[in-house]
């Protein structure tokens, strides 16, 4: 009570700490000024010189008795028995130990229990569309109450495969899309996806290209099927794309705007990993190309954020925001195949700026308004945005953005939830990757968090000591440290 | 923006006074201020403002709750009916639950959870294009106030022309400001007795102490390792207590030395 009453328990730091704490907040600080998380130091706590002078005696005594176990006691040097052919058995004693390491941390939301909740919806929905020929009008069944109908288109499919593609490789996701594109559908047989407009192609392209290293297709019979069609819609796409302006060419019936500049982008970092396929150099060529006409569309002129997109009818800065945070991970993949070069610095910075700009303005928790009469593009839009701009954000290590969109996006989800799951317009395959993108950001910001914390780790290891005196000096060692241990535990209790 | 914090070695030297009138005054120039009542332990904005002529047009959470992670940042920012000051409120209630986690986070180490927080809040506050954050720190050596020291573009070290302070500023000198890396200290030297006042105190030792107390605090600062130039004197005014002069008496002596003290700060 003397804390309260007092200083209220406001701690001051001894000499050491103080150094310590303040040495690694300029760290944290530091790091947080490049937008990266901060660092979560823990305070040292120092051992009394008495318990590291017990716990030397042990190491010394236990080293002492290690030696010792070498010895062999019962061979013939130290033993009377005069016979060098005797034979010494020598029979070791298993143990198991079980080490649990735990350390108590404070997710700011709990992820887990998101993922948990989201997982059986994303799966409800992905077995009813994989139940049987996907582009056949299906039941919908969720949480074993609601039916309806739905359609998955190919372009639906694909945007799914890529989805699911971004997952770890052989997670349990990336799993599912390899077997979407390989098992299900056998995307390579459709060679009617040549006669499809220019969206689609690039769109399957992008899928075909994201597994194509994948075991199952090249030791296949489907690999040169694979290869020509995946060939044919690159030409294709090249040959749309045009080598002055480094935009596409609309093709018949088709407006081709950002979103086919990003599915682009999308091809040309993916297809860096395939170069038996793809002429490299090519890649490289109109992957610069295309980030220099981006780079002069983002080119603001009156100091307002500016989007590269001019051929969209609705605009908006949060449609913009959309493409922005695309384009912000597209030029992540960028970077891995063509390097730091500084263009790609420059775009990432500019466009992650007029994002940051339009975000730090919008009131998310008005705009995310899902239920039966606004489930609508914009409020999907909306959703769309905030999801890349988590992504955006765990990419450049923003960790208190992301944190911060993340809370919002679920304190949201939770408020509109059953209105939202339960929408009766067409947007389920909306929602499906809108929940795969969401899972996608979960598993995401965990892995950041995990950078930062540890968990509650179980391992089982095994260890064998010899038996006979050396077997006796390591129980002995083992039994004192324990003593030691439950005697300074005691020790500090009582304190 | 520029991130300012009034520290001290100890209570009671004028940190909340001249903090707070520094921080209206600046608002009255026409600067955007948001002012922050870091004396968790303490803390005394909300009385001050809501019994002065100031009119709070918000009802913000607090900003103890923020630290601990239950509010936005933008939810405890309060804004006034003048236009440019905007302030932010602690409270104890977090300090009055006698067992709880979070109670420990913020009042010891807090693995560094509190110091993103404080940055965060700072970085809000630069989005907003505010010109000046201004806190008014807790007094002496503990995790938050280091916090504050941390992220701020300046450090005013308020001290007092008493025996006592001068080895208590060495200290805090050689142990903390000296480690400080990035941020300006300055000393501001608070309710010192003026030539014309000591000619009335009758007992000559008291003059010469408080003659030697001075020097001693000049002394202690000119001999740091590190720079804290002394930015400003404040002479003692008697009968001055925890108010807005600034706004309420334009023409107390008071006013126009914070006048003086913030076209130095401008």
């Amino acid at each position: 009570m003397s804390e309260i009453r007092g200083n209220k328990g406001f701690e001051s730091p001894s000499q050491k700490d103080l150094d310590d704490y303040l040495r690694q907040s300029r760290k944290s600080i530091t790091q947080m000024k490049d937008g990266r998380p901060p660092i979560i130091f823990k305070p040292k706590k120092a051992l009394p010189t008495k318990f590291l002078g017990i716990m030397l005696l042990v190491v010394v005594s236990s080293s002492l008795m290690l030696v010792g176990s070498f010895i062999n006691f019962d061979s013939p040097r130290n033993n009377n028995n005069t016979d060098t052919t005797t034979t010494v058995t020598t029979t070791k004693l298993t143990t198991t130990t079980t080490t649990t390491t735990q350390v108590e941390t404070t997710l700011p939301i709990d992820i887990e229990k998101d993922i948990t909740t989201s997982i059986p919806l994303v799966e409800a929905f992905i077995n009813t569309m994989i139940a049987s020929n996907h582009s056949l009008i299906n039941p919908i069944v969720i949480n074993g109450t609601i039916n309806r109908s739905q359609t998955i288109s190919d372009l639906e499919l694909f945007d799914l495969v890529w989805i699911l593609s971004q997952f770890d490789e052989n997670s349990e996701w990336w799993n599912l899309g390899r077997s979407l594109i390989f098992e299900k559908y056998l995307l390579w047989n459709k060679t009617s996806l040549l006669t499809e407009n220019l969206r689609t192609q690039l769109l399957a392209l992008r899928s075909m290209i994201t597994y194509s290293n994948d075991n199952i297709l090249l030791e296949s019979d489907a690999l040169e099927s694979y290869q020509n069609l995946t060939k044919q819609l690159w030409e294709n796409v090249c040959s749309a794309h045009d080598n002055v302006t480094g935009t596409f060419n609309p093709d018949n019936g088709t407006i081709l705007h950002t979103n086919d500049q990003i599915l682009f982008s999308q091809v040309l970092a993916k297809t860096a990993g395939h170069p038996t396929l793809f002429n490299f150099s090519i890649t490289t060529e109109k992957a610069i190309l295309l980030l220099n006409t981006i780079y002069t569309l983002t080119e603001s002129t009156d100091g307002l954020p500016e989007s590269f997109d001019t051929n969209l009818t609705r605009v908006s800065d949060v449609y913009y925001s959309h493409h922005q945070a695309a384009m912000i991970l597209a030029l992540d993949k960028f970077s891995s195949f063509l390097g730091s070069l500084a263009i790609i610095n420059t775009l990432t910075n500019r466009l992650n700026n007029f994002l940051m700009n339009i975000f730090l303005q919008q009131d998310w928790s008005i705009a995310f308004t899902y239920n039966q009469t606004s489930h609508n593009l914009s409020s999907k839009i909306v959703l769309n945005d905030q999801l890349l701009f988590i992504r955006t954000n765990i990419l450049q290590n923003k960790r208190n953005f992301a944190d911060y969109t993340l809370s919002i996006l679920k304190l949201n989800f939770e408020a509109e939830n059953s209105s939202y799951f339960t929408s009766s317009a067409d947007n389920q395959t909306q929602f499906l990757t809108d929940h795969v993108h969401l899972l996608l950001s979960f598993e995401e910001f965990l892995i950041l968090e995990t950078t930062i914390t540890t968990y509650t780790d179980t391992e089982a290891t095994s260890t064998e000591y010899p038996t006979g005196a050396a077997g006796f000096a390591w129980e002995f060692t083992i039994i004192l440290t324990v003593l030691v241990f439950i005697s300074y535990r005691r020790r500090k209790i009582e304190e | 923006m520029e991130t300012i914090t009034f520290h001290s070695y100890r209570g009671g030297v004028g940190k909340t006074l001249l903090s707070v009138n520094t921080a209206v005054k600046l608002a009255l120039l026409g600067k955007k201020v948001c002012l922050v009542d870091f004396d968790l332990r303490a803390p005394s904005h909300q009385s001050l403002f809501t019994s002065s002529s100031f009119s709070i047009t918000s009802a913000a959470k607090s900003f103890t709750g923020f630290l601990v992670g239950n509010h936005e940042p933008q939810k405890v920012i309060n804004s006034t009916d003048r236009e440019n000051f905007y302030c932010v409120f602690s409270d104890i209630e977090i300090l009055q639950r006698k067992e709880s986690k979070i109670r420990t986070k913020l009042t010891q180490h807090g693995e560094g959870r509190i110091l993103a927080k404080l940055f965060e809040f700072v970085r809000y506050c630069n989005s907003q294009k505010f010109d000046f954050l201004i806190f008014d720190c807790m007094p002496g050596i503990t995790y938050r106030s280091l916090d504050a020291l941390v992220v701020s573009d300046k450090i005013m070290v308020v001290t007092r022309p008493v025996k006592s302070e001068i080895s208590g500023l060495r200290l805090v000198i050689s142990e903390c400001y000296s480690k400080l890396e990035g941020a300006k200290l300055f000393s501001i030297l608070n309710q010192v007795e003026q030539q014309e006042d000591l000619a009335h105190i009758p007992n000559s030792l008291d003059v010469n102490l408080a003659k030697e107390n001075v020097q001693g605090i000049t002394k202690c600062l000119e001999e740091s390792s590190v720079s804290i130039p002394l930015l400003h004197t404040f002479r003692r005014i008697p009968f001055v207590t925890e108010r807005i002069y600034v706004l309420d008496e334009k023409d107390h002596p008071l006013t126009i030395e914070i006048e003086d003290f913030c076209s130095k700060i401008l």
